[in-house]
């Protein structure tokens, strides 16, 4: 009987008590989507922080206080302890905005609070603090790690010094590289290249490739070749061994407007047809080249075109002509008798210049749909 | 002597290394406050959360959330809800949006080839960039002024005000409204929506309508130099009597016979807020026009972050 009236009272008791928490909660919550929180509704929302940091938001003059009692009210609410930071240092109260930012750092270990505190270290002027954060943050980014670079950056001038303050990876050496490809920090951008070159790895042949591109748009051809792990006076993957990329030193191939052009292993062909126009440019590659004389072999195979086929190739330097090799004729080609084709040019000037094999209709000679065929090119200094 | 040449030759190179070294550091962008946001926000391209240090130069892009950023100089501004702004230790240039500023002496905000200048150290204003030509700006406390491309004052803007202005593509006539009045010898108006005083030429004497609301409209004489108090000379081509203040919805304004730049103007209010068509001017290639009750119609920076908290 005892038994029975202590369950019943106990049963009792319990629901009475979650009655009222929930009924606390619902009035809380009432207060604060009519607003009259901050006047009166405080003591119901205790223990739940996230009402006074967004009672900080919606009242500027109890911003300190209300982030005050969130810390309070949770210890482990690190959004709530960064914001107090923050709000601190505003304020002037650099102590407490340290405390607060470590606070936040030591509930919660994730990339946010690492971030916060190394930007209010890198704000102080505290190396041993930044660089510590800064590691922090840099072991966790998810997203962009270029704002944390940046910062970085802003501390040690030197690229390769300030990556290995910040724990070297290659995905902080990529993140890293684009930075300075962005700002256009070639002779850092080559070291940073030259370290994740060393890697070898797969994923970062686009971006090697793409900061070759920018070493040549840039005019740096030792870094460039550094980069591509090319060599002067020579063209890269004349066997065509390797779908060409179009990127760095390899070739780049256009499909004539109307035609069409194609790589197999081993050789490119262009299709040019009746609408192609007069005059365009079908293969090309950047190469390095010091002046002097060079020759280049090729084979070529033509079939359909005029025996004045209008195919020469070119070496171009800013855009201007430097050399300019005879026009190929049908009767010359692989058909005729299986022999590789040589052109001697000479370039007065050193650095980059453009090889490129082009499509000039020869006056007097009609239009004929045809095909041509490249393979081995070889370019060697006389 | 020997010794002291070779100092001086050390002190030289010295000197010339630490330039070095200072012309590398000078290189970085300099750090020029804090930023928190609520939300995420871009800054150069990158997208971050909570906050981030503001380097001069620095472009920052809001989202659903607006910005406060906090400057060295003491400066405080509030980037609204998706607006982009350039960031600089003493100016912003907003590209898109709007933007309140905080405490902004010495700091200004450039956008669409004007510049906004307060008054006082106290001044808080608003800058806002509707449609694609429009710059309204807010006087919220304290007051400013506007500048147009040559540094020229166009407006000046009393606490509890707001103006919509735009700049024109052609330098058409100047279009002003206000009482006349004369002051050693040179007659002066104070237009009454830009608050800017130009001084009065005309073929026809002026002395009959002393005293008098006038609508003039006329050209700028850019060689002469205006009596002091005023911005600007004008050679006057009309002068009538001003029709009685009115206001009437967005939109009139196209049909109250300004002309195709104020009409401009009006049209560029028409976005959220009524203009007064009675009190359209254009002074110095910018058409300018009040926002009636001023900053109630003008609307408030919502959505900014007032506090920040990090998510």
């Amino acid at each position: 009987m005892i038994g029975t009236r202590l369950c019943a009272a106990i049963s009792l008791a319990a629901f009475v008590f979650a009655a009222a928490g929930t009924l606390r909660l619902a009035i809380a919550e009432s207060l604060w989507r009519t607003g009259s929180l901050a006047a009166g509704g405080w003591p119901m929302s205790v223990g739940n922080s996230s009402y006074y940091e967004e009672l900080a938001v919606r009242e500027p003059a109890l911003e300190v206080s209300a982030l005050g009692r969130a810390v309070a009210a949770n210890p482990r609410d690190s959004a709530a302890w960064i914001a107090l930071g923050l709000a601190a240092e505003r304020a002037g109260d650099t102590d407490r905005a340290r405390y607060c930012l470590l606070q936040a750092e030591k509930v919660d270990r994730q990339y946010l609070p690492a971030w916060t505190a190394a930007n209010f270290f890198f704000r102080q002027a505290n190396d041993t603090e930044f660089w510590r954060a800064a590691r922090q943050a840099a072991a966790m980014f998810y997203d962009d790690p270029a704002p944390l670079i940046d910062l970085a950056d802003h501390r040690e001038l030197k690229a390769v010094a300030a990556l290995e303050r910040l724990g070297d990876t290659p995905r902080l050496e990529r993140g890293y590289l684009h930075f300075l490809i962005a700002e256009g920090r070639w002779q850092e951008a080559q070291e940073v290249g030259g370290r994740l070159a060393l890697r070898r790895g797969a994923q970062d042949r686009e971006l090697l490739l793409a900061l070759t591109d920018r070493l040549i748009v840039a005019g740096r051809a030792e870094a460039a070749l550094a980069i591509a792990r090319a060599r002067a006076g020579a063209v890269t993957n004349g066997d065509f061994r390797i779908e060409p990329s179009g990127h760095g030193f390899d070739w780049r191939m256009t499909a004539p407007p109307g035609g069409a052009a194609h790589w197999e292993s081993g050789r490119v062909r262009f299709w040019l047809a009746r609408s192609t126009p007069d005059a365009c440019a079908l293969l090309d590659q950047w190469v390095v080249l010091d002046p002097g004389g060079y020759r280049l072999r090729f084979e070529y195979r033509i079939d359909g075109l005029a025996e004045e086929t209008g195919l020469h190739w070119t070496a171009v330097r800013h855009g201007i002509e430097e050399a300019s090799g005879p026009v190929l004729t049908r009767a010359a080609g692989l058909a005729a008798g299986d022999r590789k084709t040589d052109w001697s040019f000479g370039v007065k000037k050193p650095g980059f210049y453009q090889l490129r094999l082009v499509y000039s209709r020869v006056p007097g000679t009609t239009h004929i749909e045809g095909r041509a065929e490249f393979a081995s090119v070889e370019l060697k200094n006389l | 002597m020997r010794l002291n040449s070779l100092e001086a030759f050390l002190a030289v190179l010295l000197a010339m290394q630490l330039g070095i070294d200072s012309g590398f550091a000078v290189a970085a962008s300099p750090a020029i406050g804090t930023i928190v946001t609520l939300g995420a926000f871009r800054m150069n391209q990158a997208t971050l959360t909570s906050n981030a240090t503001l380097f001069a130069g620095a472009t920052i892009e809001t989202g659903a959330a607006g910005s406060l950023m906090e400057l060295a100089s003491g400066t405080r501004l509030e980037l609204g809800p998706e607006s982009r702004g350039r960031f600089f230790g003493d100016h912003l240039v907003l590209e898109r949006g709007q933007s309140k500023i905080d405490k902004s002496l010495g700091f200004r905000v450039e956008a669409r080839g004007l510049t906004v200048l307060s008054d006082t150290g106290g001044s808080t204003g608003r800058i806002r960039l509707p449609g694609s030509a429009r710059v309204e700006v807010s006087a919220l406390t304290g007051s400013f002024r506007v500048l147009n491309s040559r540094g020229m004052v166009v407006a000046k803007i009393a606490s509890g005000k707001a103006l919509v202005l735009e700049p024109q593509q052609a330098t058409g006539p100047t279009r002003v409204t206000g009482r006349l009045v004369k002051l050693g010898g040179h007659y002066l108006l104070t237009d009454e929506t830009t608050n800017i005083t130009v001084e009065l030429t005309a073929k026809k004497s002026l002395a009959n309508q002393i005293g008098q609301r006038l609508e003039v409209t006329g050209s700028s004489d850019g060689v002469a130099t205006p009596v002091s108090d005023a911005t600007e000379l004008i050679e006057v081509a009309q002068a009538t009597p001003a029709p009685p203040p009115a206001t009437a919805p967005a939109g009139a304004g196209g049909s109250s016979g300004t002309g195709g730049a104020a009409g401009g103007a009006g049209g560029g209010a028409a976005r959220g807020a009524a203009v007064s068509v009675t009190l359209i001017a254009v002074i110095a290639g910018v058409a300018a026009a009040a926002v009636v009750g001023g900053l109630a119609a003008s609307g408030s920076l919502g959505g900014s972050a007032a506090a920040p908290v990090s998510r």
